[in-house]
């Protein structure tokens, strides 16, 4: 697949903290690629270095072959939904959707047709002359997403644009986000650090921790075959038993002593939490290491103090290197 | 309740010790009398202020420094505001807001002594040109002031979002910092134009022959004696300034 964008060893440091540690990735064109990782991890500034906001100090930054360092923002073919969305408070929403194309001296007779399409495209044409101030989360985040995309960019980042809504509309926004890139086949470069987001709407995944890459893979891999201990962890719940990872979906407990071909430790129930679509049993071992099995209600019911057997199958140890 | 009642009591004489002299001079600027006795109405004080030479030269030459340095003032302090926020640098804010705590005479014999140096080897004279260079200098830091402020409520975003999308650094400042800015700048420029208009010690030491002010002469009048002349022109001054209030607190409410 062609490569997109292109960043090689990119390093940057704040008065010395190295918040950026050698990244290097390749961004396939027309590709979800999601940086994941905990806050603070350097995922802004990454995106900030690609927009042209901060030089990296060392390292380069190629889209479509064309090398980005040093050229000022405005020459770069990328733009960017911030996190705050920062529209412009003064303009209406179609006045700050023209915005760009005004900047790149379109007719204004090209410009309307275009905005007006975009208004169309995030399903906010009703509210075309509304300013900021009166729009809400949601509007707000697709008004920025249109501002950003009405240009045609070689390239969107997107800056968390899902943190500043509630969840349930998240969830709605997250699907719409997907089935529009989709749609335009534009690449899209997105900063998470919600491991569930990243899953469902990435191609791809890198997971960063402390300005390094710790994995990139795609969703399944990452999930499935985390690499280090710290990208199993980050994705979901595990299980750390003798060093071994086990996700707890993938952990059974029974009474009866499990079958062949089974991993099995003897254990103690301690309590039971009732999730609504599942139990969550909490075992301790007899090493005393805390194990969550998850349960379906179709299972026999288990009390507190109950002796069990803890067991996995070995396909479902995690293959973590460390 | 009785504490109810002392604080009201204690409110209204506040509130007379605050206003009540503008009310006297209110009063007495329309008296027929010369002096403080009531005599009944008149409107001869401001038929002599209206005819007064001297007075009418003094307010023009005024409102032209005020609006000059106006205008200087809030441009220079606007981009200085602009440019520290931008750098966030403790050392020159802390600086420039020094002009606004040093006592106006030392600020006055300052630029004085400023002028008379310079003049050693520019053959120009005190007059409206070093009034207004002084006025443009000790206002600076008052439209600082207010547009810090206004700045420090803006997003940084919003100038990095306009790069983005293609504008050049001038564009962004122009295109959005400036609009964004509006209200705290047209409030600026009335703290401006106040401080202006009303300055004597600083204006009174750089003041040529030529470029005397509405408060040199009034000063000179008052000195002279009790002047319902001046009553009459300190409350047009008052109500004029009054109303510029009002203009531009609706101004900032409907823009
Ligand atoms: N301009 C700056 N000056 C100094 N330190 C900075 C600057 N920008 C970022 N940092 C520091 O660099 C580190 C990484 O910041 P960054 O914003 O890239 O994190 P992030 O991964 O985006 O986190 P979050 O998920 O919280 O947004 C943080 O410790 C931050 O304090
Ligand atoms: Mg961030």
């Amino acid at each position: 697949m062609e490569t997109a964008l292109a960043l090689r060893a990119l390093e940057k440091s704040f008065s010395s903290h190295r918040v950026v540690d050698g990244i290097s990735l390749d961004v396939p064109k027309g590709c979800f690629y999601s940086l994941l990782g905990p806050s603070g991890c350097g995922k802004t500034t990454i995106l900030r270095m690609i927009g042209g906001f901060g030089e990296p100090d060392a390292g380069e930054i190629v889209l479509n072959g064309k090398r980005l360092n040093g050229l000022r923002p405005y020459e770069r073919p990328v733009t960017t939904v911030f996190q705050s969305y920062a529209l412009f408070p003064h303009l209406t929403a179609a006045q700050n959707i023209a915005f760009g194309l005004e900047r790149r001296g379109e007719a204004p007779a090209a410009i309307a047709p275009k905005v007006n399409r975009m208004l169309e495209l995030v399903g906010l044409q009703e509210k075309a002359g509304r300013m900021p101030a009166n729009l809400s989360g949601g509007e707000k985040q697709r008004t920025a997403l249109a501002r950003a995309l009405v240009v045609e960019p070689e390239m969107l980042l997107l800056d968390e644009p899902l943190s500043a809504l509630d969840p349930a509309l998240r969830k709605r926004v997250r699907i719409e986000l997907k089935q529009l890139q989709k749609q335009l086949g534009i690449t899209f470069l997105f900063i998470t650090h919600d491991q569930e987001e990243a899953l469902s709407l990435s191609d791809q995944i890198a997971v960063m921790n402390k300005g390094k890459i710790e994995q990139i893979g795609t969703p399944q891999e990452i999930y499935l075959t985390p690499a280090t201990r710290f990208v199993a962890g980050f994705l979901g719940a595990v299980n750390w038993i003798d060093g071994i990872g086990v996700r707890p979906e993938a952990t059974r407990i029974s009474r009866a002593t499990p079958g062949n071909g089974a991993r099995t430790v003897d254990a103690q129930v301690e309590t039971s939490v009732f999730l609504g679509d599942c139990f969550h049993v909490q075992t301790r071992t007899s090493a005393g290491v805390t194990v969550t099995a998850q349960v379906s209600h179709k299972d026999e019911p288990f009390a507190n103090g109950d002796r069990v057997h803890v067991w996995w199958h070995a396909a479902d140890e995690l293959p973590v290197r460390e | 309740m009785k504490q109810g009642r002392f604080l009201g009591v204690f409110a209204a004489g506040v509130y007379a010790f605050l206003h009540v002299p503008l009310l006297i001079l209110c009063a007495f600027s329309f008296n027929r009398s010369k002096f403080t006795i009531w005599e009944g109405f008149s409107l001869e004080w401001y038929r002599q202020m209206f005819a007064d030479g001297q007075l009418g030269e003094a307010a023009w030459n005024s409102l032209v420094i005020a609006l000059a340095s106006t205008v200087l003032a809030t441009a220079i302090g606007t981009l200085c505001a602009y440019g520290l926020w931008k750098k966030n640098s403790k050392w020159l804010s802390g600086s420039l807001y020094l002009s606004l705590v040093t006592p106006e005479i030392v600020t006055g014999i300052s630029l004085l002594a400023l002028f008379q140096w310079v003049f050693r080897y520019w053959q120009v004279q005190l007059g409206m040109h070093t009034v207004i260079l002084a006025h443009v200098a000790f206002s600076i830091a008052y439209v600082l002031l207010v547009v810090m402020a206004r700045l420090r409520t803006a997003e940084p975003a919003l100038e990095d979002a306009a790069l983005d999308l293609g504008a050049s650094e001038w564009e962004a400042f122009r295109l959005v910092t400036l609009p964004i800015l509006k209200p705290g700048i047209a409030a600026a420029a009335l703290l401006a134009f106040t401080v202006s208009f009303d300055d004597y010690v600083i204006t009174s030491l750089v003041a040529g022959v030529d470029s005397e002010t509405l408060p040199m002469v009034l000063y000179a009048m008052a000195r002279r004696g009790a002047n319902p002349v001046v009553s009459a022109i300190s409350t047009v001054i008052f109500l004029g300034f009054g109303a510029l209030i009002l203009l531009s607190e609706r101004m900032q409410k409907n823009p």
